[in-house]
């Protein structure tokens, strides 16, 4: 046998010795922190807190929403108001010089209005 | 050793302190053992062994009860002492520690129980000029008699790495025996 083995195999029988053994037991004992919960439950715990906050934040939005209708005027000039509907095609864009064309076609496009806008004022 | 059953391993999982001494009681020795071997000092061992049960205890809720708990375990623990064996600067044995050590292998009665300081010793300086990875793969081959199938799923390194591993260790202690004098024929 190589001579390695033989020491190998001798100290590998050999186990050294814990002295102390039960004063290192009540050590560990005496010093556990508090146990990590497992991935799902903290994967759960954040899912719940989570479903709380956009709950809370569904709540606000609608109060907001129901607030802003409610403060809507019942005294509308429908016919003012659905002037800001039409287009106004009077322009004629290709005239202007670019600078003065473009400023024109935004300001244009910006008072158009979504058809939820519409439905809104017709709605009173 | 006590055998740790699966209601043991349930009440350590739910949290009860009482069943998590029997495990500690069970598996420190073993855990000891190893650090001693890995580490060669006795108190970092013991160190080791405080370390490795706490983050078991802290763990245990994540511990998949169908892996072997003894695997686990020492799992942890060689990581530990890896991470310590990393951070440490190689250990030069002394001229005490080879005294120890040409009368240990000089002593034909193989069967005599050592004490831990020659122990140490012996380890020490048979494994002195091994990086911390060769350490701990010769450490689990040849001191803790593990099969290469748990030294994979213990360390995480593949059978290849294992054996290229073992391999320069083998050699690099035949040459440190050589160079005390112990060929291969003693």
């Amino acid at each position: 046998m190589e001579k390695m083995d033989e020491i190998t195999r001798r100290l590998a029988i050999q186990q050294p010795v814990l002295k102390d053994a039960e004063a290192l037991t009540e050590s560990i004992m005496a010093n556990l922190p508090p146990q990590k919960r497992p991935l799902g439950q903290r994967y759960l715990r954040a899912v719940r807190w989570l479903s709380s906050v956009a709950a809370v934040c569904l709540l606000i939005l609608f109060y907001s929403q129901s607030r802003d209708f409610v403060q809507q005027p019942n005294d509308v000039d429908y016919g003012q108001s659905l002037q800001q509907f039409q287009p106004d095609y009077s322009q004629n864009l290709d005239k202007l010089p670019p600078r003065e064309a473009f400023r024109q076609f935004v300001e244009m496009k910006r008072s158009r209005t979504s058809i939820s806008d519409i439905k809104r004022h017709f709605a009173y | 050793m006590d055998i740790i059953t699966n209601d043991i391993i349930e009440r350590c999982r739910c949290g009860d302190q009482a069943a998590f001494r029997k495990v500690v009681q069970t598996y420190q020795q073993m855990v000891f053992t190893l650090a001693f071997r890995s580490l060669c000092d006795e108190e970092e061992a013991k160190d080791v062994v405080q370390e490795t049960m706490i983050k078991v205890w802290v763990n245990f809720a994540s511990y998949n009860p169908r892996q072997n708990l003894r695997n686990w375990i020492y799992t942890i623990a060689i990581r530990l002492c890896f991470d310590r064996l990393k951070s440490k600067a190689s250990i030069e044995p002394l001229p005490e520690d080879e005294d120890y050590f040409s009368q240990c292998v000089s002593d034909s009665d193989t069967e005599k129980e050592l004490e831990n300081h020659e122990l140490l010793s012996v380890i020490k300086t048979l494994v002195s000029r091994l990086s911390p990875k060769q350490r701990i793969i010769f450490t689990l081959v040849h001191l803790e008699n593990l099969g290469t199938e748990e030294i994979e799923q213990i360390t995480g390194l593949d059978a290849a790495k294992i054996k290229s591993n073992l391999y320069v260790a083998r050699k690099t202690i035949r040459e440190q025996l050589k160079l005390l004098g112990y060929g291969k024929d003693g």
